[in-house]
């Protein structure tokens, strides 16, 4: 992924911003900052989206996750606040969150408050994001049979189902 | 594609070792409310023994209702998550009547229109109690943030409707989001003799997306 939010890598993609997503526990304590790539959905080789894990009393502490389709990604991180978080994240694309078909990032985490001994568990959707914000700008790039999403996102079957209330555009706060 | 009713289809499968027939509780949680505004068991599943199964479903929409002293005075109106409801005079005779638009994302908002009386707002979900706000004064509003997630654990004593204590909120420490679902399995594992015993663990299964 590039370090400029901007400009995709490598492939001459002109001025693809990325889309962020924030998901916070603990009131704000725990954040996951998710950006999702639009370049990767133009065939650019980069993770379809990556995580940034941080404390909000460790601000200049970061862990970032690469997030991919076809795999889940694990890991780790202890903070020096003594924020403890470890599990997986994985995307899975175009379901249907009020209607629109949204890129979804799953969680399977586990996270610990400083000095506490258990765990609290978060499973289940993250944050969504709507496929048609990430290849506006970019429907005429050509996309390559083997990169960008996998085919397996392409088969889904069935009605849309909507869950009223939700937001494909909002943050969500544990 | 908002307005058209539909319900994630949730199956509870208890598959711990627990032998003491533990209540299971569901409920979410206001994040727009005050500290001191406890969350509500929305749903218990009592006497949960191993091998229990359990089906619900989660409505997307909600109902809301108005109350004052003196009882209901309005409603049930029901809507989505994102609407806005407002309590106000209908007549010169009557109380109160309900209106409903759209509110800002992912919040109900409940604006209390009377002249001179306060309210109780509560959203039910399914039927069941899911939050409550009480003494919300003429021309101010009740806010309510519901993530789509369900938090999930076992309970000695609790009913739904009530409002839950810190001890039993301190047991429950899973969220399950049902961002996306249209139905899932809901696991409980865990649990056990003395010697043995693990915490228990609730997670999602044979997930159907949307």
């Amino acid at each position: 992924m590039s370090s400029d939010p901007q400009i995709s890598r490598g492939k001459g993609l002109p001025l693809l911003r990325n889309i962020t997503r924030f998901w916070t526990a603990n009131d704000g304590c725990l954040v996951f900052e998710i950006i999702f790539d639009r370049a990767w959905r133009a065939g650019d080789l980069d993770p379809p989206a990556v995580a940034i894990v941080r404390c909000a009393s460790s601000l200049d502490e970061r862990h970032e996750v690469a997030i991919y389709e076809d795999r889940p990604s694990w890991f780790a991180v202890d903070f020096s606040s003594g924020y403890h978080v470890h599990g997986t994240l994985r995307q899975i694309g175009d379901i249907r969150i009020d209607g629109t078909p949204c890129l979804t990032i799953f969680a399977d985490i586990y996270y610990r408050q400083p000095g506490q001994e258990h765990l609290f568990h978060f499973d289940g959707g993250m944050v969504a994001c709507p496929s048609v914000a990430l290849t506006e700008q970019s429907a005429d790039r050509v996309r390559f049979p083997t990169s960008g999403r996998s085919d397996r996102t392409d088969m889904r079957h069935g009605d849309p189902v909507v869950i009223a209330g939700t937001n494909a555009n909002q943050s969500y706060t544990a | 594609m908002r307005g058209s009713a539909v319900a994630i289809e949730l199956n509870f499968i208890n598959n711990s070792n627990d032998m003491n027939k533990s209540a299971i509780v569901l409920f979410q949680k206001n994040l727009a409310s005050a500290a001191d505004d406890a969350p509500i068991a929305w749903k218990v599943i009592p006497d949960s023994a191993p091998g229990l199964t359990h089906r619900f479903v989660f409505p997307t929409t909600i109902d809301v209702v108005a109350t004052d002293a003196e009882g209901a005075i309005a409603g049930p109106v029901s809507g989505w998550d994102s609407h806005f409801f407002v309590v106000g005079p209908q007549s010169a005779e009557s109380a109160a009547a309900f209106g409903a638009t759209e509110a800002a994302a992912g919040e109900v908002q409940v604006r209390n229109a009377l002249p001179d009386t306060s309210i109780t707002a509560n959203i039910f979900r399914d039927g069941r109690l899911l939050a409550v706000k009480a003494g919300v004064p003429p021309q101010q509003m009740a806010v309510f943030q519901l993530k789509p997630s369900l938090w999930v654990g076992a309970a000695a004593a609790v009913s739904e409707g009530q409002a839950l204590d810190p001890e039993t909120l301190s047991n429950v420490k899973t969220e399950l989001s049902l961002l996306g679902l249209a139905s899932a399995d809901i696991v409980m594992s865990g649990g056990g003799g003395d010697v043995v015993a693990t915490p228990f663990r609730f997670s999602l299964q044979n997930v159907v997306m949307a």
